[in-house]
């Protein structure tokens, strides 16, 4: 895993930019020297703690589209404005897509939840339950898959649809839940 | 012994009447200046003999004499609102709430008593109060005082502003009823029923519910804490009316100024009726189905909370892509969007910098002589909309399914989380695991880049290019400045953290470990893939270039440096 590599690599309190960040940002702001010097393939160090080796400016990316470009305080109350106005079916379908990506006992919790006003749950009172203490027991797997170089992506992006498939249907027998499914360049991690 | 509602009614005529005998003495024009409620607060201290109260404004102090020219008390309240109105406090307003209703703020009495809850985690009487009331409105008795702030603590209160402001703020009712509707029935998409006697209310942390007389039917609002208070709004010039000390839940009514319709709401025995939902916080019969929706709006939002925003923005899309179409149609540009080549790119343009999460539900050839092109209109892709359905339709994405994009991409890792787990208790190190990623979290969102993934102690975020065509390049580099210059914020203040022993605790007391972290950048294609069925689970995984370079980064940097 070469993440994993990358902690034991670098410095604690430094940013490493790759070659492409680097020139990208050679063509939109001041470099320091010390980056300028640097060869093109290599990649450099942009920032040390309280010093940074490039002149920084946030863009500001308005869109009315992407929740993120709201700012974290808006963020949730947008998502329930998004859905004032859509019919009940729509809301139950969206729910029901969204609860897929979570971890089954939030899921669980939220899913057999009552909708009766008097029985909703305050987001503190969430928060509360998810960080409840747990004693569990975990399976840390690494899976290693042989993707025919000839077949195209589609071919790869079956087999890791067939590896977690599997897996969530192993656990199911024996009453477990995938906590994160984690593919990089060093390979699957179902845990 | 009468029950409850029966008290509610008679307190309301009370306040009727008092008023009634108020305007008839002449007492209703100002002899102190000021605002109305100002005035109703003048004559509610005149009434009360035993006591008089110091109010704190926003930036001054001024003692209120009642009518017997004592001053007993003129005492702080700055130590509750310290201690309550936190920014970060989920149970409290943020304080633009309070920046908007000066006049509120103004009326808020001032009071000591213990910011501190028992070994319980109960909060005691404050002492100096001795059953005296406590509020303007003559509301909130002291004996009240402990088990409301205890509700506070448990989240059954809506806020303190609840307690102190009696509710009463300041606001446009008619942006509220345009936005949400209030006020307003419909039946067959038009608006039916009387607007004006509207009640708002506020129940508990983050929800308001809001009940309207129309049809003689009452029907909920859900929305959020500041339309509650814009809620209140609605019903200017009449009484606030409090029954959540009655109740097992906090809630403040104001009536409308329409005396018909009090009068019937004192008579009708619906009314008696409506008042006992009340108590119990919800009401029955045609609301069922807007409490449904209103629970599956907080669920989805609560989900939103555990998913990239990507994933999120893919299934909102067809949404955003509907009410698109719907304005394009209104400004005459229908027959311009159905016609040939020119529609993708019109529409596109028209999405804005959103743009590129249509690669999520539209097919996207990300590249095209190095700019993104988007097929709007091309039924290929089964997550497509029905854009002329009359409702949406959240169709299952094909999986697996992957968009491919450009973006650049932040690593934040953190080290020292193994020893300090073996050092700290759970709490304590849940409480350090907590504000330390809270400010990580933070400052990514506030760089507008999107947290795919917690691995451990690491973070995933991405800034995606947003916008097409000719803005790609532009977009490109805003991404890229965005995920170097929120990495570079990262390092300058999540570096060399401390943990102390005794986090959150006046004395910290030792140093026990210290916090650290690094980061890498990358930018290049990305894939993002679901994976999953449509039952059990789902996966959003990231593949491509900046992963590898996000972590080879450093090992070649190392190389390079040493």
């Amino acid at each position: 895993m070469k993440v994993a590599r990358a902690e034991s690599a670098a410095d604690h309190g430094e940013v490493v930019a790759s070659p492409e960040v680097i020139s990208i940002l050679e063509g939109i702001c001041r470099l320091d020297k010390s980056l300028q010097d640097i060869d093109v393939d290599e990649p450099g160090l942009i920032a040390s703690r309280k010093i940074s080796h490039f002149s920084k400016r946030l863009e500001r990316q308005a869109s009315d589209l992407s929740f993120s470009t709201v700012g974290s305080e808006r963020y949730f109350e947008r998502i329930q404005e998004r859905c004032e106005g859509l019919p009940l079916e729509s809301l139950k379908k969206l729910r029901n897509l969204l609860s897929l990506y979570v971890h089954p006992v939030t899921r669980n919790d939220e899913m057999h939840a009552s909708h009766h006003p008097t029985s909703r749950r305050t987001t503190e009172e969430r928060h509360r339950a998810e960080a409840e203490l747990r004693t569990v027991y975990v399976i840390f797997v690494n899976v290693e898959v042989e993707v025919d170089p000839d077949s195209n992506e589609k071919g790869a992006f079956d087999k890791l649809n067939d590896v977690l498939n599997l897996t969530t249907s192993v656990l199911d027998e024996h009453k477990g839940h995938l906590r994160q499914f984690i593919v990089d360049d060093k390979g699957m991690y179902p845990l | 012994m009468r029950s409850r509602n029966s008290k509610n009614i008679e307190l309301y005529e009370n306040n009727r009447l008092r008023r009634n005998s108020l305007k008839s003495k002449g007492k209703e024009s100002s002899d102190v200046g000021g605002s109305s409620s100002f005035q109703r607060l003048r004559r509610r201290l005149s009434t009360q003999s035993q006591s008089s109260y110091s109010f704190d404004g926003e930036a001054r102090r001024s003692t209120i004499r009642s009518s017997n020219g004592r001053d007993d008390r003129n005492v702080d309240i700055n130590s509750f609102r310290d201690s309550r109105c936190v920014p970060n406090n989920p149970l409290s307003l943020s304080n633009q709430n309070f920046a908007g209703r000066k006049s509120s703020m103004d009326m808020r009495p001032s009071y000591n008593f213990d910011t501190t809850p028992n070994e319980n985690g109960n909060y005691a009487p404050p002492p100096s109060m001795n059953g005296n009331q406590l509020t303007t409105h003559g509301r909130l008795e002291s004996r009240d005082l402990s088990e409301k702030l205890n509700k506070i603590d448990q989240g059954k209160y809506f806020s303190e502003q609840t307690l102190l402001s009696g509710g009463r703020t300041t606001g446009k009712l008619s942006k509220f009823r345009e936005r949400f509707n209030f006020g307003r029935r419909k039946r067959n998409g038009k608006a039916i029923g009387n607007t004006r006697n509207s009640v708002g209310g506020m129940t508990d942390e983050g929800y308001t519910e809001g009940y309207r007389k129309s049809n003689k039917k009452f029907v909920p609002y859900f929305g959020t804490i500041d339309d509650a208070m814009q809620a209140s709004v609605s019903t200017r010039g009449g009484n606030m009316f409090d029954v959540s000390r009655h109740s097992s839940r906090s809630m403040k009514f104001a009536f409308g100024h329409n005396s018909k319709i009090k009068k019937k709401n004192v008579k009708n025995k619906k009314k008696k009726k409506w008042f006992s939902r009340l108590n119990y916080g919800y009401a029955t019969g045609s609301s069922a189905k807007e409490n449904e929706e209103a629970f599956l709006a907080d669920s989805i939002s609560w989900f939103g909370r555990h998913v990239p925003d990507c994933v999120l923005t893919s299934f909102f899309q067809p949404v955003n892509m509907i009410s698109e179409k719907m304005r394009l149609s209104a400004a005459g540009a229908e027959e311009e969007l159905m016609g040939g080549n020119g529609t993708s790119e019109m529409v596109a343009t028209n999405l804005g910098a959103g743009g590129d999460r249509l690669s999520e539900s539209l097919d996207i050839d990300v590249e095209c002589n190095g700019l993104q092109r988007v097929s709007m209109l091309s039924t290929n892709s089964d997550y497509a909309p029905n854009i002329h359905s009359k409702f949406v339709d959240f169709k299952a994405l094909p999986i697996p399914h992957s968009k491919k994009y450009f973006g650049a991409l932040l690593f934040v890792d953190i080290s020292g989380f193994t020893k300090l787990s073996t050092l700290l208790d759970v709490e304590t190190l849940s409480k350090v695991i907590n504000s330390y990623f809270q400010v990580i979290v933070n400052t990514i969102t506030d760089c507008r880049g999107d947290i795919l993934k917690f691995a451990g102690d690491a973070v995933f975020a991405e800034w995606t290019s947003s916008g097409l065509s000719d803005d790609f390049e532009k977009c490109m580099e805003d991404a890229v400045m965005n995920a170097c210059c929120c990495a570079a914020t990262i390092v300058e203040t999540c570096s060399d953290y401390p943990v102390f022993k005794n986090i959150g605790i006046g004395d910290q007391g030792e140093q026990v470990a210290t916090l650290n972290v690094h980061c890498g950048v990358g930018f290049g294609k990305l894939i993002g893939v679901h994976v999953g069925d449509d039952e059990k689970r789902r996966e959003y995984l990231i593949l491509g270039d900046p992963i590898n370079q996000v972590s080879e980064n450093t090992v070649y940097f190392c190389r390079y440096r040493h």
